[in-house]
């Protein structure tokens, strides 16, 4: 056995015992504090559902997919890093499988646990903060890669590429993130909001989230990479989708404000870059 | 480790002797890094020597092990695991499962949206493809990071 696959097979037994530990976990806290109002009685913790049961015909083969589907998810996401150790062709074809096959164990523990029903807008919502929070990591490493390759170049004495026009290639992953919170965070809200008194879609999410993710996008790609014109566009127009709500709706002005934030922050960014630069400048030539 | 130097007009060419209580794998290091680096690369019948410091890459293809100089290919009669412990290992990383390069001879790096690293050598003489899986060694082999050079 090769290291790679020792190291394979050391993540997917760690993945997925630490999944079926969270699954327990899951059962005896939720158990504990709706089922017998505080004080737990531990034998009688219902561990699947009744649509499961039913669907396998007795409990016992209902958890025993249920622990299946819990190890092979924490399994998956145990070896989630490991596509990414390779390069060309296969690094895309591997993250591509390793995407789609987290995505349908997702699916099916959804399905399991009854978060999804037949209908196909809560599959779609299920999907999209998947797919949301598959990005996110992924662009969170991608900025990581950068910042090593930076190293990697500085103590190589290799000149920095020049920057795309506008800052356009650069300002990408930021704009992702941006428009992910932007096109997700309201129909999630749309689920979970209380519908006779909508918290999350009239005070938390106009008010506190939009606003922070676009001071904070604009403020880190400012720091980052200087004048980002990408990121406050991408607050507008990801901010349009949200008109198309009925309930509480929204004002296309807001996208307007939304858009200013994240460009004061980025401007502000991209002077505290360009004078913490001239002293480092300074401070090299002495 | 104690390091000693004597002069002696006598000798014809210097001499190194190592001495220590054991062969660990400290001392093959140091012994492979005090050893003639010369490699010979062939081309058909042709054997030529090859200076190290003039190679741009390593790599295996075809079976067969080569290496790339900025003059030409040769095929060298060693395996790439022999290659990299002949070589400097401050100067030659293996960047992938097939490929040892001359970090001397990298003139850029770049990584795409995919999150591969593309490396060009001597610029644009050679372009390879770094596997994310061996960049720790390149980190440490430059002595970043936590695999800091001592």
């Amino acid at each position: 056995m090769t290291d790679v696959q020792k190291q394979w097979r050391k993540r997917i037994l760690i993945g997925g015992f630490v999944g079926l530990t969270l699954m327990a976990a899951g059962v005896v806290c939720i158990g504990s504090i709706t089922l017998f109002g505080g004080r737990p009685d531990y034998r009688h913790l219902q561990w699947v559902t009744h649509g499961a049961a039913a669907f396998f015909g007795s409990e016992g083969l209902a958890l025993a997919a249920q622990c299946a589907v819990t190890f092979a998810l924490g399994a998956s996401v145990g070896v989630a890093t490991l596509p990414f150790d390779d390069y060309g062709p296969a690094l895309a074809a591997r993250s591509l499988l390793h995407f789609a096959v987290t995505g349908g164990l997702v699916l099916l523990l959804g399905w399991l646990l009854e978060l999804v029903g037949p209908s196909p807008a809560a599959v779609l919502l299920l999907l999209g903060l998947y797919t949301f929070l598959y990005l996110t990591v992924w662009l969170v490493r991608w900025l990581g890669w950068r910042a090593e390759l930076d190293d990697l170049r500085s103590a190589l004495d290799l000149p920095a590429p020049s920057p795309s026009r506008l800052n356009g290639r650069e300002s990408l992953p930021y704009a992702l993130l941006l428009a992910g919170f932007f096109l997700l965070l309201r129909p999630l809200a749309e689920v979970l909001d209380a519908p006779d008194v909508p918290v999350l879609r009239a005070l938390l999410l106009p008010w506190l989230a939009y606003p922070f993710v676009a001071l904070l996008t604009g403020w880190a790609s400012g720091l980052a990479r200087g004048l980002c014109p990408l990121v406050p566009l991408t607050a507008f127009v990801s901010f349009l989708p949200n008109l198309l709500w009925p309930h509480v709706p929204y004002d296309w002005q807001q996208g307007v404000v939304y858009a200013l934030l994240a460009l004061g922050a980025n401007l502000l960014a991209a002077v505290v870059r360009r004078w913490r630069r001239r002293g480092e400048e300074r401070g090299g030539a002495r | 480790m104690k390091v000693e130097v004597k002069i002696d007009p006598a000798r014809a060419e210097p001499t190194v002797t190592v001495t220590a209580p054991a062969l660990t794998e400290e001392v093959r290091a140091l012994v492979r890094s005090l050893e003639p680096r010369s490699l010979t690369g062939w081309r058909g019948e042709e054997a030529i020597p090859l200076e190290p410091g003039d190679l741009l890459r390593c790599y295996a293809a075809n079976k067969g092990v080569y290496a790339q100089s900025p003059v030409g290919e040769y095929l060298v009669k060693l395996r790439l695991y022999e290659l990299e412990e002949r070589l400097n290992p401050g100067v030659f990383v293996r960047i992938s499962h097939s490929e040892i390069v001359n970090l001397k001879q990298v003139t850029a790096l770049d990584l795409s949206l995919a999150g591969t690293i593309k490396m060009t050598l001597a610029g644009g003489a050679a372009v390879c493809w770094v596997s994310r899986r061996y960049v720790p060694k390149i980190k440490q082999a430059l002595g970043l990071g936590r695999g800091r050079r001592a």
